[in-house]
């Protein structure tokens, strides 16, 4: 199958004015040399800790910030190469769910307008025709027509999340960017948004780039799981391969880390040193060489793993394997 | 038989806000035994965090404890003086909040902080408690802990900041620590940490934890008995083993088949409705409106405690007979 989404070294630098009169400029190194690509139909993980560029790849893949480097391919043509009006044809194959529920709807819209603005952009919907299109909408994600009027404090968390969703799904997308959807939400709310994230893609035949902190949630939805460190992916594989073999000494120590909810599942965990280093002045080498407990080579200190091939489709970046 | 360290007795504490009163603690018992770690798990604003500032006599205006006992050590903690009781916080009962940037205050340095708890709670020279302040710094492992003193809270880490919070804890050895979601404000690897320093000092120091949370899977490493609380009520109580193996309430069932699984996937079970209004709940049990197997009696009268094995019981009518 050919790939939907296709990211050829993607760079994302964001430059931060430092120093006395603001004389030093610098760079946060927020995705660096990243290249990966999706599947039409599938569901690609993407897992790291906060500040690991998670969610800059997200809103890079979308053009929603613009990159310092690399190429983005949507249905083969470049992303970054198509102008405003090709662009807005481009962007209603895709859609976006944000994190917090609570920020990401207009507090002073309703329901119609929300979940309506999209329809209006790029389609030439109006009046009744709009209305029925978006009740339609409302009801696949499991809202009833009462909604319509309603304004987003009068949801619960999940509902918003529902009303978030259905208004990515308002252009009939067909890749949709899920940034940490569920992490607000408590977990009986989340198993309920999780099921309609799964029922949606079998029924739209959607493709999903799944943003996560969390491991477990993260495992069970994905197809295939890139764990980032420090604007790196390093190490990409299938969600079984990567949960319970994973390679790279990071990913061992994060899969490792998580708490398995069951008494008899319990891992050995491989406790890091120290923390995170900060993005501007990232390590030399292998970036995680100043916290890796396998480390071994000076080779690590000096130059950067490029991605291995294990297995089919499990990538390792490291020296060590 | 083990001792008891703590034990709450039919608690109420109520909200007065404008709409009415929020009864937010539904006369809750509670036991806390020596040298334990008692989980209290529940989905937002069932009253987690209220149990525990109860328990500390710092509920916030306009809640009020209206009714029931907190005997700590054989004393009722809501017979004592305002005096009497900052006495015992700090030194006896302490406790650590969620978000460890917003619970140390800028302005001072991270050992000013420290010494002020220990020369609050101890009669000690000013030198005598910063050479303590280090000894704690380094057991709670942060990093030259010398300098660590004279810094600022924002120039920690949000892992160091909770170890320096987790330091005044238990700079006066209390016997009993409240942990509110001590790690949710963290990553995974750091949480890690966290928990196994949590782990080890409690040993040493062989203080109790309560620890509240709402992520099973922490229970399942850390906990050694665990409360499931539903709505300002308790709902089931039972050691872990029993919880994950042989839960019985049936919000508790659903809340566990709610989770992801690590090995299986599929379709989440989810629970039913939503958590009820704390202004106008539910007569009888106040679970019976989501409940699968409600019954007739459900909607009347209040469950009672059925024991279902040692330590374990339920507060459900389908065990009361």
């Amino acid at each position: 199958m050919s790939p939907l989404v296709e990211v050829k070294n993607l760079r994302k630098y964001f430059s931060v004015i430092r120093g006395f009169w603001q004389r030093r400029k610098e760079y946060v190194k927020a995705v660096e040399d990243v290249s990966f690509s999706i599947r039409q139909g599938e569901t690609v993980g993407l897992v790291g800790e906060s500040g690991c560029g998670k969610t800059t790849i997200g809103r890079t893949i979308l053009r929603l910030i613009a990159p310092t480097a690399g190429e983005v391919f949507f249905k083969k043509r470049s992303l970054f190469a198509l102008g405003d009006e090709e662009l807005r044809k481009t962007r209603k194959m895709m859609g976006v769910v944000f994190q917090d529920p609570y920020t990401s709807l207009n507090p002073r819209m309703n329901i119609q307008s929300i979940v309506g603005e999209p329809l209006k952009t790029h389609s030439n919907l109006k009046g009744l025709e709009l209305q029925e299109r978006v009740i339609g909408l409302l009801g696949q994600v499991g809202l009833k027509e009462d909604a319509l009027y309603r304004y987003p404090h009068e949801f619960s968390g999940g509902q918003r999340q529902r009303i978030g969703i259905a208004r990515a799904l308002a252009m009939d997308p067909e890749f949709i960017v899920l940034d940490e959807p569920t992490s607000a939400l408590d977990v009986s709310v989340q198993a309920q948004v999780l099921n309609l994230i799964i029922e949606l893609q079998k029924k739209l035949n959607l493709t999903y780039l799944f943003i996560s902190h969390d491991l477990i949630v993260v495992n069970y939805i994905a197809d295939r799981i890139m764990v980032m460190y420090l604007g790196r992916i390093v190490e990409t594989g299938p969600a079984n391969t990567i949960f319970n073999h994973p390679l790279h000494p990071y990913a061992k120590a994060l899969i490792s880390a998580v708490p398995i909810p069951d008494v008899h599942q319990q891992r050995k965990e491989i406790l890091l040193q120290g923390n995170v280093p900060s993005p501007i002045n990232v390590p030399s080498g292998c970036s995680f060489h100043t916290r890796c407990p396998e480390i071994k080579n000076e080779i690590c200190k000096r130059e950067v793993p490029p991605l291995k091939k294990i297995d089919e489709e499990h990538y390792v970046a490291c020296h060590l394997v | 038989m083990r001792e008891i360290l703590l034990e709450v007795k039919k608690l109420e504490t109520h909200f007065f806000v404008y709409e009415g009163i929020v009864k937010t603690l539904n006369k809750i018992d509670l036991t806390i035994y020596k040298e334990e770690t008692l989980g209290i798990v529940g989905e937002t604003g069932c009253g987690k965090s209220v149990t525990a500032l109860s328990i500390l006599g710092l509920v916030p205006s306009p809640g009020k404890i209206v009714g029931g006992k907190i005997l700590f050590e054989g004393q009722d903690l809501l017979k004592k003086e305002k005096e009497k009781m900052r006495k015992i916080r700090g030194s006896k009962i302490s406790m650590i909040f969620q978000n460890p940037t917003s619970s140390l205050n800028p302005v001072f340095t991270v050992g000013d902080r420290l010494t002020a708890v220990i020369r609050n709670h101890q009669k000690v020279s000013k030198e005598e408690a910063r050479k303590r302040a280090i000894e704690m710094f380094k057991q709670v492992g942060l990093p030259d802990p010398r300098r660590t003193l004279r810094k600022y809270p924002h120039e920690l880490s949000g892992g160091m900041q909770q170890r320096v919070m987790i330091a005044a804890a238990l700079s006066c050895e209390p016997s009993l620590l409240i942990a509110d979601e001590p790690t949710t404000a963290l990553d995974v690897t750091i949480q890690a940490q966290i928990l196994n320093l949590m782990e080890g000092l409690k040993e040493k120091l062989k203080t109790s934890i309560l620890l509240i949370t709402h992520n099973l899977g922490i229970v399942a490493k850390i906990c050694d008995r665990v409360a499931i609380m539903y709505a300002g009520e308790f709902v089931e109580e039972a050691p872990i083993e029993e919880i994950f193996e042989n839960p019985k309430h049936p919000y508790s069932k659903g809340l566990l088949e709610s989770i992801p699984k690590v090995t299986q996937k599929g379709k989440l079970e989810t629970i039913g409705g939503t958590v009820c209004d704390l202004l106008d709940p539910p007569s009888g049990c106040r679970f019976h409106a989501r409940c699968p197997s409600s019954m007739e009696i459900c909607q009347k009268e209040r469950p009672g405690q059925a024991k279902i094995g040692k330590n374990h019981f339920v507060f459900c009518h389908l065990y009361n007979s």
